[in-house]
C-alpha cells in the first residue's frame, strides 16, 4: 500500500476524509492490507488514548491567582 | 480507563458555551472565573508541554506562564475560534519560546524519520531480549519513549487530536500549519508508534 492511501486511512480514523477518498480506499484492490493497517492504526489510538503516563499532572491555581490578584483585571476593549 | 474516554472532551458544545461564558466574565474583570479556566484546563496544558519539556517543575513554571499570559491577552480574545484553540496556541508559543530561551535546544530537533526511527530503536533497545516478554507496560513505556523521541510537531499533533479531540483545522490553527500539514504529521506519528509496537511484540 503506498504511503498516500495509509495517509487517507489514517485520516479516515478521524473522521477527515471526503466521498472521493472514502472510495478511493474502499476500492483498493487489496482489502486485506487495508484491514491490516486500519487496524494497526486503531491499536495506535488505544495506546496512546490509555496511556496514562502520557497524561502530566499540575496545579498551578494557586501560584497563578495570586500573581493575577495582583494585576489591574483586564478589561475588554 | 475506557477506550475513547477522552474523546472529544474539549469539543463538547456545552463546554464550549460554558468557555464562552468564563472568558466574557474574566473580560469583565471577574478572576474567579478565571480561576475556573485554570483548573479545568491546567493538565491539558501541562500534558502538551510535556512534548517539549521533561521536567516537572519547569512544566508546571511553563503552565503557570502560558495561564498569566492568557489572562493579560484575555481583553483580545475576540471567540472568533474556541477558548481552548486560542489557549493551546499560546501554549505551544510558549512552550517552544521556553525551550530556545532557555535550552537552546532548537537544533536538537529532529526533522528526519530515519533519525528519529533510530532514536526510538535505541529508547527501547533496553527491552528488546528475545527470551523476555513484553508486557502492557513495558509495551506502554515504548510508546511513551517514542512520542518523547520523535519530532515534536508529530507528537503535539497526535496528543491534540487522540487527548482533547481537536478537528484537523483546529489543530492547524493551534499549530498554525495547514490542515495538509496537521495530516500528515498524525499520519506519520501514527507510522512510528505502530513500528514501536510491531519491534516490541515482534520480539516476544
Amino acid at each position: 500500500m503506498n504511503e498516500r492511501l495509509k495517509e487517507s486511512l489514517s485520516a479516515l480514523l478521524d473522521g477527515e476524509v471526503n466521498e472521493l477518498e472514502l472510495q478511493r480506499i474502499l476500492s483498493y484492490e487489496n482489502k486485506q492490507e487495508v484491514s491490516e493497517f486500519w487496524q494497526n492504526y486503531h491499536e495506535v489510538r488505544e495506546w496512546v488514548r490509555n496511556n496514562d503516563s502520557l497524561r502530566v499532572r499540575v496545579n498551578v491555581r494557586a501560584q497563578v491567582m495570586r500573581i493575577i490578584s495582583e494585576e489591574i483585571p483586564p478589561h475588554k476593549a | 480507563m475506557n477506550p475513547g474516554q477522552y474523546e472529544d472532551c474539549a469539543r463538547h458544545p456545552s463546554s464550549d458555551q460554558l468557555d464562552q461564558k468564563l472568558v466574557s466574565r474574566v473580560q469583565k474583570g471577574d478572576r474567579s472565573a478565571f480561576d475556573l479556566l485554570i483548573v479545568k484546563y491546567q493538565n491539558k496544558v501541562a500534558s502538551i508541554i510535556s512534548r517539549y519539556i521533561e521536567d516537572i517543575n519547569e512544566i508546571a513554571d511553563v503552565t503557570q506562564e502560558v495561564f498569566i499570559k492568557a489572562y493579560r491577552g484575555i481583553p483580545n480574545f475576540r471567540g472568533d475560534s474556541a477558548f481552548y484553540t486560542w489557549l493551546f496556541r499560546i501554549t505551544l508559543n510558549t512552550a517552544k519560546n521556553y525551550v530556545l530561551k532557555n535550552r537552546k535546544q532548537a537544533g536538537q530537533t529532529l526533522t528526519e524519520d530515519l533519525a528519529t526511527q533510530e532514536l526510538i530503536a535505541d529508547s527501547w533497545r533496553s527491552l528488546d531480549s528475545p527470551e523476555r516478554l513484553i508486557g502492557r507496560a513495558e509495551l506502554a513505556e515504548g510508546i511513551q519513549n517514542a512520542l518523547s523521541v520523535m519530532p515534536e510537531e508529530l507528537s503535539v499533533a497526535l496528543i491534540l487530536r487522540e487527548f482533547e479531540g481537536l478537528s484537523y483545522e483546529e489543530i492547524s490553527k493551534v499549530m498554525d500549519c495547514p490542515v495538509g500539514t496537521v495530516r500528515s504529521r498524525i499520519f506519520r506519528a501514527r507510522e512510528l508508534l505502530d513500528n514501536t509496537i510491531k519491534s516490541l511484540t515482534d520480539s516476544q
